[in-house]
């Protein structure tokens, strides 16, 4: 070999150089939580997080990890502390939390419009006191609505997404053709696209109705609750048979718009507690790939009925639990259904990307990841503030479209002060969890009930059951084998 | 438990005295507010010792049993105490790096010069 070609030796150094001394690192930030009466759960800067005894996560704050130990080099390579001198570290964790932030910059990406709020069902846990089918004067105005389609088209957001909430919205359908050709109309004006999407009972389903929404590219959510007699005791119609409208209306949507023309949610009251397995076999019977186990909201005629006192977050947590490892058994038998809650979730620990569901943004999303548009032109925070308005306390009321401009809502002293207290980084009970990086605040819910936007985490139902839900969740994927892979699997 | 005394008022109350050079207030109040769901907390500091009186609320079905998870808590705490006062200043840094065009972490490795990494000798530079 040519002499010019070797190169220089200058700077490589023996082995023994890039060994560490034991002691000689330097901690990052990072925060931890007991996982059982052994583990913690260590999460780093930006929540990458590892599972260690406690004495493992003494003696690495005490500095007396062992360089040659398996943990010295898992905590290293996971950020927990790095080398004096060596840079790359703090690098990676500012650009992978640079990453992690990049949704805030975004701003208001969901807009929800409700169009009525006249229904055709009365259900047990309805969260906006919803209105008669015949009682005109809750329907919104061509005039909100041309202020609430210049209000989206406000959002700097890149992935705009118009949602009609209910009431029912195909009560109103002229007034929902309205607002999608509308929308339709600007993106072509603007170059911007927004995904449409309609949250419906699918009981008004009409050709006429699918022909409008495959033209618009428009899809469709609803709700189901269970089984037959399940659902048809918790979402009750005087005019028809609740559970037959919806899956018919479902087979229609399907056959229209294919078959991610409609997505489906349930609502776990206390007669859903004890019929977990009776619940996923209803998405799997009705040919769903997703199901989104939700507990009920404290809102409305849940808390007007008791419905919402009669189940204890201890009790959802077993019917949670229960429907999880069956729905992952059902995977692990060759069924594909994922289970919203826990991809979400998953997301949210296990990759730099974050999520847009509301409920769970530091600071909190309301207002800034997703706002609504009441039929009145009132303008609310988030769905919840609406319900909470529809019961009497309009604290989250932004303004009106009618009257107000877009800078005086999303500057207004009550938006501000609420996304300011909400940042988890600095609450009390959160700045210090072991999950902060994965959780977010609701300070809907906390006001409600708790009467503060903050809320007292000791006793928060909405701090035990995310605790409840990373511990299980992690308690999985620590287990390792199929159930872990089958979780990793619903991470999109 | 060392660096930690209990004792049992009539009413119910457990006082536990925390020996300051052994734990920090913060540390306590911290502890302090996680059991707010399961006690009325009143902290007091004499000297050396912080004095913490924990009355038991009705939810708290087997005060005994929480009082040594609040000591045990303590210690998760001072813990973390420890790791904040030792990272602050990364913390600071990285979340400053974090949103600036410039690099703040080693401002080397963004005004360096290539020839002068001693790589005059590499093919390519011939």
């Amino acid at each position: 070999m040519p002499l010019s070609l070797v190169p220089s030796h200058k700077k490589i150094h023996p082995p023994e150089e890039f060994s560490s001394e034991a002691g000689a690192y330097q901690l990052l930030p990072f925060r931890f939580v007991p996982l059982d009466s052994k583990k913690y759960v260590l999460s780093n800067f930006v929540g990458e997080y590892c599972v260690v005894e406690r004495e493992i996560l003494q003696a690495l704050i005490s500095k007396t990890l062992r360089p040659d130990s398996a943990a010295y080099s898992l905590l290293k390579s996971r950020h927990f502390f790095f080398d004096v001198g060596e840079s790359s570290a703090l690098h990676l964790l500012a650009t992978k939390y640079r990453t992690k932030q990049t949704p805030l910059a975004e701003f208001t990406s969901l807009h929800m419009i409700v169009p009525t709020l006249r229904c055709n069902t009365s259900c047990v846990y309805c969260q906006v006191s919803h209105k008669g089918a015949a009682a005109g004067s809750c329907d919104m105005t061509e005039a909100a609505a041309d202020r609430a389609i210049d209000f989206m088209f406000r959002s700097p957001s890149s992935h705009l997404k118009l949602e009609f909430q209910g009431g029912e919205p195909l009560l109103n359908f002229e007034m929902v053709q309205y607002i999608i050709e509308s929308t339709r109309q600007r993106e072509q004006q603007t170059g911007r696209k927004v995904s449409i999407i309609i949250c419906s009972n699918l009981s008004l389903i009409s050709d006429q109705i699918l022909q409008f929404c495959e033209k618009h590219d428009v899809q469709f959510s609803t709700s189901l609750d269970g089984p037959c007699d399940l659902h048809n005791q918790n979402r009750p119609s005087a005019e028809f048979d609740s559970y037959d409208r919806t899956r018919i209306g479902i087979t229609r949507v399907r056959e229209a718009l294919g078959i991610c023309g409609v997505s489906a949610l349930m609502t776990t009251t206390q007669a859903s507690l004890s019929r977990p397995k009776e619940i996923v076999d209803e998405y799997v019977g009705q040919g769903f790939k997703s199901l989104f186990l939700r507990p009920i909201n404290p809102y409305g005629f849940a808390t007007k009925a008791g419905v919402l006192t009669r189940y204890s977050t201890l009790e959802w947590m077993e019917f949670y639990k229960t429907a999880l490892d069956y729905i992952i058994d059902l995977n692990l038998r060759g069924i594909h259904i994922r289970e919203e809650y826990a991809a979400l979730l998953l997301r949210r620990m296990l990759t730099p990307y974050g999520t847009g569901f509301v409920d769970l943004q530091s600071p909190a999303g309301i207002g800034i990841s997703a706002i609504l548009f009441n039929h009145d032109g009132n303008v609310y925070a988030s769905d919840e503030g609406r319900m909470l308005a529809e019961m009497g306390d309009p604290h989250f009321r932004l303004g009106n479209l009618l009257h107000d401009s877009y800078e005086d809502m999303m500057l207004s002293d009550v938006l501000i002060e609420t996304l300011t207290q909400t940042m988890t980084e600095g609450v009390p009970g959160c700045s210090d969890c072991g999950f902060q990086a994965y959780c977010g605040s609701d300070p809907v819910r906390h006001y409600r009930l708790q009467g503060d936007i903050v809320g007292n985490k000791p006793t928060s139902e909405f701090c035990q059951r995310h605790m409840a839900l990373f511990r299980h969740i992690i308690g999985l994927l620590e287990g390792g084998g199929t159930a872990a892979n089958v979780l990793k699997g619903w991470i999109y | 438990m060392s660096g930690i005394a209990t004792n049992v008022l009539t009413d119910g109350t457990q006082v536990v005295n925390f020996n300051t050079s052994v734990y920090r207030l913060n540390a306590i109040k911290k502890s302090a507010y996680k059991f707010g769901g399961l006690f009325h907390v009143l902290i007091e500091q004499r000297d050396r010792i912080i004095e913490v009186r924990l009355k038991p609320k009705e939810s708290c079905k087997s005060p005994d049993a929480f009082v040594g998870e609040f000591c045990n808590e303590v210690l998760d705490q001072e813990l973390r105490e420890t790791v904040a006062e030792e990272t602050a200043g990364i913390r600071d840094l990285l979340l400053a790096q974090a949103f600036s065009k410039t690099s703040l972490i080693d401002s080397e490795s963004e005004t360096g010069d290539y020839d002068s990494e001693n790589c005059a000798e590499a093919p390519g530079n011939q």
